[in-house]
């Protein structure tokens, strides 16, 4: 009961905190109408002075009191974001809204201005602005292997934001691999079994974009593990060209002279398959267990 | 009664303040920006024939057809707004959300998104071989037909509070749910009577749910923020269940061989391909101040515990960072970043299952016996660490067409507790310096350029890596095998280091993006980057990688764009590979 009247007291206090919408956007309407039925239920018409601390919010939040402007007519008595540079209007609310990193971020050490990925004057935001600079990683998206941005099940945004201070404006504080568990938990462990450069970077192995071998892969198997690991000291044996008996049993040899060498330097993770990390051990001794393989 | 007066409490929370905020919405804003209700509604269907490798041509997407439905309804009210949406594709391909925001003290936003994820089936033909001096390669796969696969479906919801009377404080509560469905193909791999791959179906149940509260006081000269987030993952059912086949001797194939396996067919059934439940909490304040001494500053810390539910083993990070930012005048911009973190991984003790040879010349003895080496072992983390981060950057525009000037310097420390990347170095030190130009000779053409090199001290690398320089005698005698060189005597007597990371390297980008029209784009970029490693003995590793594409890019609608665009890639890999000559 006691909890119940301290819903009520919070609802009242709701209804007391709604605040009075103020402005004059209305009468910029009256003349800059085109641009008004862009701004229709657009975020920036909606949002109240005490989200932002109580600065202007509406037209005039963002171009300044327009008194003078409506007497004189004269656009430059009024911020018109003419040169497609000035942000400080937009950066003064934004920096208390999830951006308060965009002066340390890349972006804005390149002089990109918030019209250059956004269009304020329309609900749509952003703009699809980030193939106009970075077309080549786009591109990458059209490899075999790739994350599915091109068939719109992510985008850019969900590994990047292009307002924050972190290395590629990822949406990291902690390390690279970080992110990538974010949706690939179960390759974190921590593990008994560790596989070196898992632990160290992912990009060491995966190009996240998009990349010609399986996996996102830097190289296909097995030149990626042979620019670590030698082969497999079997990969020089030779077979029979024909079956072989073995302990009874004819063995047969599709692959010819050749098949030792094609079963131990085709694919390492066929038998190498736990290689992100195990905690249960391989099976030879002199392993210690490390073998990724179980 | 207890359940209808909370209901009512909250139908009242929710309808008190549009009645109350309505007069003020309508007077000042009018027809012309709110007060309105839109909606659409679409059905059609759609069907696909597909052949070849479905994982190739449709890896991401539905290739049978299905009906399809799409709705959308936005209301913007004076009470607030509500936007509901949702498109259905097929039943594993389909998204929607629910927006909404009451008086803008109560903003939510929930999303809701599935789509497939066709994998490859290794039909693994490749393993079946036998050596001439018998030594067998096998594969079996217990589920030869099976389709691989993971249905994703993630749900996503933040909602965030803020009340105007005490807007300096603003709370909010976030939820994730990430679940993956489906089959995935498991590898087990039995050793010595044969080479004998077993592959079978490992299904996929597995759910990773985030639950996160944040905390933001905000003025207008910054912001100091809390969070924290709990995440589990759970997999159903963690592993699959097979039986290691006998060791046997793999030429002979009886069992006189000294047993050098922790396990075989004796254990039974086991456990394999485990897939741990695991927790993580992320724990996170930053200050944020707008302008100190004119320069923008955030500084924060994160503590981060990840812990593997299957073994009670824990990693931890602890990070710090700082950055400072500010524009001097309209021409020049200053930006420091720098990072201190630690990662601390527990210990393991390995205590290896050295089995007693039931037969053969070193029947009663275990591995250890007769060879005097112990394998037990404490594992000790490559993950343990420290690093620090900085990054610094100064920014000059010359003017609108002749650009802006950035140079870059990133240094980069890691020092790592117990993994040495060569004799007796653990730490390695990347520095880069770069250099970039961006400008608009005209209103509607950009170019930009930017050069790096980046230098590397101590490239992660794998010490001892690859190329025995062990020579066996000729005089291998299976029924002997203390006259036969061990694997382990193999590998301890490698000498090469091997690595896949550059100690130094080069990137030359450049790039250029007309716009033709308000709608339509054409751009292009080449990008070279060319590094190479020879720090190592015997390690002559290099790569270049070479791209150009050319776009062009159009959108006529807000909702519809295309383009056609020409890339090549071209990339080359030069990395010494030993191949040790051994029983063969």
């Amino acid at each position: 009961m006691k909890r119940s009247i301290l819903l009520a007291l919070v609802a009242v206090a709701c209804v007391i905190a709604v605040p009075a919408f103020a402005g004059d956007d209305a009468m910029c309407a009256q003349c800059h109408d085109e641009v008004a039925a862009g701004m229709k239920n657009q975020i920036h018409m909606r949002i109240h002075s005490f989200e932002v601390y109580g600065r202007d919010v509406g037209c005039t939040g963002c171009h300044g009191d327009g008194e003078a402007h409506m007497e004189e007519g004269d656009a430059s008595l009024i911020n018109t974001f003419a040169d497609g540079e000035d942000s400080q209007a937009c950066i003064d609310c934004h920096q208390n809204k999830n951006q308060a990193e965009w002066a340390a971020s890349t972006h804005a050490m390149e002089g990109l201005a918030c019209t250059d990925c956004h269009n304020i004057h329309s609900r749509n935001n952003p703009l699809d602005s980030c193939k106009s600079c970075h077309m080549e990683v786009y591109v990458e998206f059209e490899l075999p292997n790739h994350h599915p941005v091109r068939e719109g099940k992510m985008t850019c945004a969900d590994c990047h934001d292009p307002h924050l201070g972190t290395e590629a404006q990822l949406r990291t504080h902690t390390r690279v691999n970080d992110l990538c568990y974010d949706c690939h938990q179960d390759k974190e462990g921590p593990f008994i079994f560790e596989h070196e450069p898992v632990v160290e970077d992912c990009r060491l192995c995966h190009l996240p974009h998009g990349s010609v071998a399986e996996g996102l892969l830097t190289a296909g198997e097995p030149m990626l593990c042979y620019q670590c690991h030698e082969m497999h000291f079997h990969a020089g044996l030779k077979s029979p060209d024909v079956p072989i008996d073995v302990g009874g049993t004819e063995r047969e040899n599709p692959w010819g002279i050749d098949g030792m060498t094609v079963a131990f330097t085709s694919k390492c993770s066929q038998c190498h398959s736990q290689i992100h990390g195990t905690d249960l051990p391989s099976q030879t001794v002199s392993s210690g267990g490390h073998g990724m393989v179980r | 009664m207890k359940f209808a007066l909370r209901t009512l409490l909250i139908v009242a929370l929710v309808a008190m303040p549009i009645t109350a905020g309505a007069d003020d919405l309508e007077d000042v804003l009018g027809d012309d920006f709110s007060q309105d209700f839109a909606g659409g509604f679409q059905m059609g269907g759609w069907g696909a024939d597909a052949d070849g490798s479905p994982d190739k041509v449709s890896e991401f997407e539905p290739n049978d057809g299905s009906p399809t439905l799409a709705f959308l309804a936005d209301s913007h009210n004076d009470w607030g707004s509500l936007s509901l949406g949702y498109d259905f594709n097929h039943k594993n391909d389909n998204n929607g959300h629910l927006d909404f925001d009451l008086g803008r003290m109560v903003r939510s936003h929930t999303t809701y998104n599935k789509f497939m994820h066709r994998n490859i089936h290794d039909h693994m033909e490749n393993l079946e071989a036998t050596s001439f001096n018998g030594k067998i390669v096998i594969h079996t796969d217990f589920d030869p037909l099976q389709e691989y696969g993971i249905n994703y479906q993630r749900f996503e919801h933040r909602t965030e509070f803020q009340f105007d009377m005490l807007s300096a404080l603003t709370l909010a509560v976030e939820y994730r749910d990430q679940k993956r469905h489906g089959h995935k193909q498991a590898f087990t791999t039995s050793h010595c009577d044969s080479c004998h791959v077993k592959s079978q179906d490992h299904k996929v149940d597995e759910r990773t749910r985030d639950a996160k509260f944040e905390a933001i006081v905000g003025w207008k000269g910054g912001s100091l923020v809390g969070s924290w987030n709990q995440r589990s993952l759970s997999n159903t059912p963690q592993s699959v269940n097979t039986q290691f086949d006998d060791a046997l001797h793999p030429e002979l194939q009886v069992p006189v061989f000294d047993n050098r396996l922790q396990y075989d067919s004796d254990v039974g059934v086991v456990q394999a391909d485990l897939w741990p439940n695991q927790e993580k909490t992320i724990g996170r304040l930053d200050l944020n101040l707008n302008s100190l001494a004119g320069f923008a500053i955030n500084m924060g810390g994160v503590l981060q515990d990840s812990k593997n539910k299957y073994t009670g083993y824990r990693a931890t990070y602890k990070g710090f960072m700082f950055n400072a930012a500010r524009a001097f005048g309209t021409k020049t911009r200053l930006r420091w970043r720098a990072r201190s973190y630690s990662l601390d991984n527990d210990d393991v003790w390995i205590d290896v299952n050295d089995r007693v040879a039931p037969a053969g010349p070193h029947a009663g003895m275990n591995y250890e016996d007769w060879t005097g080496q112990n394998f037990d072992h404490t594992r000790l983390s490559v993950m343990d660490r420290s690093v620090f981060e900085s990054k610094l950057d100064l920014s000059y525009r010359m003017g609108k067409k002749a650009g802006s000037l950035r140079f870059a310097w990133d240094y980069t420390s890691t020092d790592r507790d117990h993994f040495e990347v060569l004799p007796n170095e653990s730490k390695t030190t990347k520095n880069t310096l770069g250099v970039y130009w961006s400008s608009r000779p005209a209103k509607s053409f950009k170019l930009r350029a930017h050069y790096k090199y980046g230098e590397i001290t101590n490239p992660f690398m794998l010490m001892d890596g690859a190329c025995s320089t062990l020579v066996s005698g000729s005089n291998s005698n299976p029924w002997n095998p203390d006259l036969t060189a061990q694997y382990y005597e193999f590998h301890d007597a490698r000498v090469a280091e091997t690595t896949a990371s550059p100690s130094s390297w080069d990137e030359l980008k450049l790039g250029f993006t007309w716009m033709i029209g308000s709608k339509t784009t054409l751009s292009g970029t080449y990008r070279s980057w060319d590094g190479d490693n020879g720090d190592g003995d015997l390690t002559e590793w290099s790569r270049t990688n070479d791209n150009a594409v050319l776009t062009l890019w159009s959108g006529p609608t807000e909702t519809f764009s295309w383009y056609l665009g020409w890339a090549m890639t071209n990339s080359d890999l030069d990395a010494p590979v030993c191949i040790p000559v051994f029983d063969g």
